[in-house]
C-alpha cells in the first residue's frame, strides 16, 4: 500500500508566529500525526521537551526571547538536555548562505526554507526519518554529521567509532 | 659555503580528536512508508490542507498589514535613531509576511517582503527621514497585492511593481543585493 504517516511519531513545533504553526500543524495531520506539541519559541520549547518526548522538531529562527539557533545549541550542549541527539528541522525567511551555513554549525539536520509546501515539508521530514545521520563530536562541534557526500578520504581515517 | 634557503618552522598541530556517533532510533521503524517513497495522494492532500487555509490566511496578513500599516505611521514621525525600535517591529512583521506568502500563492508578497526585509537590513543602523517614503511605498504595494488577490508572481503587473520598488531603493541608497 502507498502510504507515509507520521501516526507514531511526536513533533515538536517551534515558531512564535500562531499562523505558521497552524499552517504546519495542518499539514503534519495530514500526513497522519496526532502527536503535535507547540511552542512559542526556544525556552518555551525546552520547557515542552520536559514532558514531551519528541522524536523530532521544526524550529523557526526568529523568536524571543530565545530564538531557533540558541534552542539547537541548548538541546545539542546543554547537560541538562533531554535528547541530543532529538533531529531538529529549521525553518527560516532567513536563505542567504552564511546563515545556512550558521545554522549547521549549531547542529540543525535540516534547513527549510519559508515559505514552504507540503513537498518539501514531506520530502525533508523523510530524509530525517528515514535516513538517520551519524552525530560527530569535535573541538568545536557537536551535531549531525555536516558532510553530505562522503568523499574517499587522502589520508587514514582518523574518526574514532562510538 | 649553504646556498640553501632557510626553511620556514612548520607548526605541526596534533590532530583533533573527532568521534562519530551512531544514536540509537526506532524512527525508521515509526514510519510508514511505501516503498517507492513519496505518495502523490498525501501530498495532494497536504497542498489541499494549505489551499483550505487560504481564506484564513487573507485575515492573518490583513491583521499583519494593519500592524505594518500603524508602525510606518510611528516611524513617520521620527527624525532617526528614534525609528531603530519600530524598524526591529516592522522587520519582525514583514518578516513573517515574506515567509507565509508563497505558502498559500501570494508569490508576489514574498517577493516584495523580501525586497522590503534587504531595505531595513540596510539601514536599521542608520535610519534617516529620507528611508520613509520608500518603506510606505512597499507597505503600501503590499496592501494593494492582497486588496486586489494578486495571487501568484503578479504576471506583468507584479513585475513592473517589483522593478519599481528595486528602483526606488536603488535611488535612496544605491544598489543593495535584494537576493
Amino acid at each position: 500500500m502507498n502510504e507515509f504517516s507520521l501516526q507514531s511519531i511526536r513533533v515538536l513545533v517551534v515558531d512564535d508566529n500562531p499562523h505558521f504553526r497552524r499552517l504546519l500543524v495542518s499539514v503534519l495531520a495530514s500526513m497522519g500525526c496526532r502527536m503535535i506539541e507547540e511552542a512559542a519559541d526556544g525556552a518555551d520549547a525546552l520547557k515542552a521537551l520536559g514532558h514531551f518526548p519528541a522524536d523530532i522538531a521544526l524550529v523557526d529562527w526568529h523568536m524571543a526571547p530565545m530564538d531557533g539557533l540558541d534552542f539547537t545549541r541548548v538541546v545539542r550542549t546543554s547537560p541538562d538536555s533531554p535528547n541530543p541527539h532529538l533531529p531538529i528541522l529549521m525553518l527560516s525567511g532567513h536563505t542567504e548562505l552564511r546563515l545556512v551555513l550558521e545554522a549547521r554549525d549549531a547542529g540543525v539536520h535540516e534547513f527549510i526554507a519559508k515559505p514552504i509546501s507540503a513537498k518539501t515539508l514531506q520530502t525533508r521530514l523523510q530524509a530525517t526519518l528515514l535516513s538517520p545521520r551519524p552525530f560527530v563530536r569535535s573541538g568545536s562541534y557537536f551535531g549531525p554529521d555536516r558532510r553530505r557526500r562522503q568523499v574517499p578520504l587522502k589520508g587514514p581515517d582518523r574518526r574514532r567509532k562510538a | 659555503m649553504d646556498n640553501q634557503e632557510p626553511v620556514a618552522a612548520t607548526i605541526i598541530k596534533p590532530p583533533t580528536k573527532v568521534e562519530v556517533i551512531h544514536p540509537p532510533t526506532n524512527l525508521r521503524d515509526k514510519v510508514r512508508i511505501s516503498a517507492d517513497g513519496v505518495n502523490p495522494e498525501l501530498l495532494e492532500k497536504a497542498e489541499q490542507i494549505i489551499a483550505n487555509l487560504a481564506p484564513s490566511y487573507l485575515e492573518w496578513v490583513e491583521d499583519d498589514l494593519r500592524r505594518a500599516q500603524a508602525l510606518l505611521e510611528q516611524i513617520e514621525n521620527c527624525t532617526g535613531d528614534d525609528a531603530k525600535p519600530l524598524l526591529a517591529d516592522l522587520f519582525t512583521i514583514v518578516h513573517d509576511i515574506k515567509g507565509q506568502g508563497g505558502s498559500f500563492n501570494y508569490m508576489l508578497m514574498t517577493a516584495v517582503g523580501k525586497y522590503l526585509c534587504r531595505f531595513i537590513e540596510a539601514v536599521q543602523n542608520a535610519p534617516r527621514p529620507s528611508h520613509w517614503p520608500v518603506l510606505r511605498v512597499h507597505v503600501d504595494a503590499l496592501r494593494l497585492i492582497i486588496g486586489d488577490r494578486m495571487e501568484g508572481d503578479g504576471g506583468v503587473t507584479g513585475d513592473r511593481i517589483l522593478r519599481g520598488l528595486a528602483a526606488t531603493i536603488t535611488k535612496t541608497i544605491g544598489q543593495i543585493d535584494l537576493s
